[in-house]
């Protein structure tokens, strides 16, 4: 298994990596991999960003990288209360659900209800993903914010984690889930 | 500019109405209003007007890199109305060409969608870019270094390092004209855009 992370510009340190590395190596057992454009201090093997893009629209390049086997990605605003692995599947490409999100939905937006703070995927079957997005990038950056919307309204088939794997921070209550997200709160609220 | 402003109400009257029929992409409507934006014609105007005024002669073959709806193309054939003057301009984006026909249907001009990585960019008298900041700094220091000597470049750039589409932004006029590396500057200049300034090199 491989386990992914991506660190670009100065939001997140090599530190918001090692601790996940560290954290998730009680668990997992597997390749860690970190795509950043900065490897100073970063305590495992190191990739370097995809080309002509910043912060998190590398999370794409993902999907280009030709890593055999299966694929676990968190964003460096993760916190890991336990193990993750019994709620992971790998049948396409799986992101986070948020129900939180019913309410703040606007069309014209391109708001989702979905994230992609942790995803899975095997090997390269969804290299068509950055096949897409490379065919006209500039134009998809300036419609969508970030990746959760290009997927979705892109028509990009996917799948949601069940919902007891993930605890937003913001937004929903702590039922001992073994991953807690900080999506949409400062990057200094990840302990 | 009149008819072009005419055109772009057309134009986003029909996205809007082929979006109720699912098949339009609304977001269109935004990019088309931000392409004729006065900044956008602000700045096209600054680049025609300057470029007229070096390159002199009505005659050549002008490649526009990155000309999204044709606004500068257009404004190009404002300063060059003579058919000696060849004006063609390249977008990634397919829908650009699709788009720039109706903003400027009667416009004497090419459009063309290719990928600039993938363009022979010889034999043009003048290569023009106001999408500098869009694309990596080495394409553009190796556009100077192998393009033919004769060969005038006018290119802009811009301080607008925050923008997430923005990969190759420039602290000033004089730091971009650096990296270029052009064997003579005629020109160079900045112009205030509100909350960053757009520069621009004009040179061989």
């Amino acid at each position: 298994m491989n386990i992914l992370f991506v660190k670009h510009g100065d939001k997140y340190s090599y530190k918001n990596v090692n601790y996940l590395v560290e954290v998730l190596k009680l668990h997992i057992d597997g390749n860690y991999y970190c795509v950043t454009d900065d490897p100073t201090g970063v305590n495992c093997e190191t990739i370097p960003c995809g080309p002509n893009l910043k912060v998190w629209w590398n999370k794409l390049w993902l999907f280009n990288l030709d890593l055999p086997g299966q694929n676990l990605y968190f964003d460096l605003d993760t916190r890991v209360n336990g193990n993750p692995l019994p709620h992971l599947r790998w049948d396409g490409l799986t992101l986070v659900d948020c129900p939180w999100k019913d309410d703040i939905i606007i069309n014209h937006n391109y708001d989702v209800k979905i994230n992609s703070q942790v995803m899975t995927w095997t090997g390269q079957e969804q290299k068509h993903i950055w096949d897409h997005f490379i065919t006209n990038a500039d134009y998809f950056m300036r419609k969508y914010k970030g990746i959760d919307r290009f997927i979705v309204h892109e028509g990009i088939d996917h799948n949601t984690f069940s919902w007891d794997l993930i605890h937003s921070e913001k937004y929903s209550e702590y039922l001992g889930q073994p991953v807690t997200t900080f999506e949409e709160l400062d990057a200094t609220a990840v302990k | 500019m009149q008819q072009p402003l005419s055109n772009a109400l057309s134009l986003i009257e029909n996205i809007y109405d082929d979006s109720m029929y699912g098949v339009g992409d609304m977001f269109r409507i935004k990019d088309v209003i931000h392409s004729l934006s006065s900044n956008q014609v602000r700045s096209k105007e600054w680049l025609a007007y300057e470029f007229k005024k070096q390159y002199f002669y009505p005659s050549g073959k002008i490649l526009i890199i990155g000309g999204w709806y044709g606004l500068l193309a257009y404004m190009l054939r404002q300063k060059f109305p003579g058919k000696e003057m060849n004006i063609v301009s390249i977008d990634k984006d397919p829908m650009c060409e699709t788009i720039a026909w109706k903003l400027f249907p009667d416009m004497d001009a090419q459009f063309i969608t290719t990928d600039v990585f993938d363009f022979d960019l010889s034999e043009y008298s003048a290569i023009i870019s106001t999408s500098v900041e869009h694309i990596e700094k080495q394409f553009w220091i190796d556009l100077v270094k192998n393009k033919d000597p004769n060969t005038w470049v006018c290119l802009q750039t811009n301080n607008f390092f925050d923008h997430p589409t923005h990969i190759n932004c420039s602290k000033s006029a004089a730091e971009f004209t650096e990296y270029l590396g052009l064997e003579w500057v005629a020109y160079e200049n900045a112009i205030d855009n509100y909350d960053f300034q757009r520069f621009m090199v004009i040179g061989k």
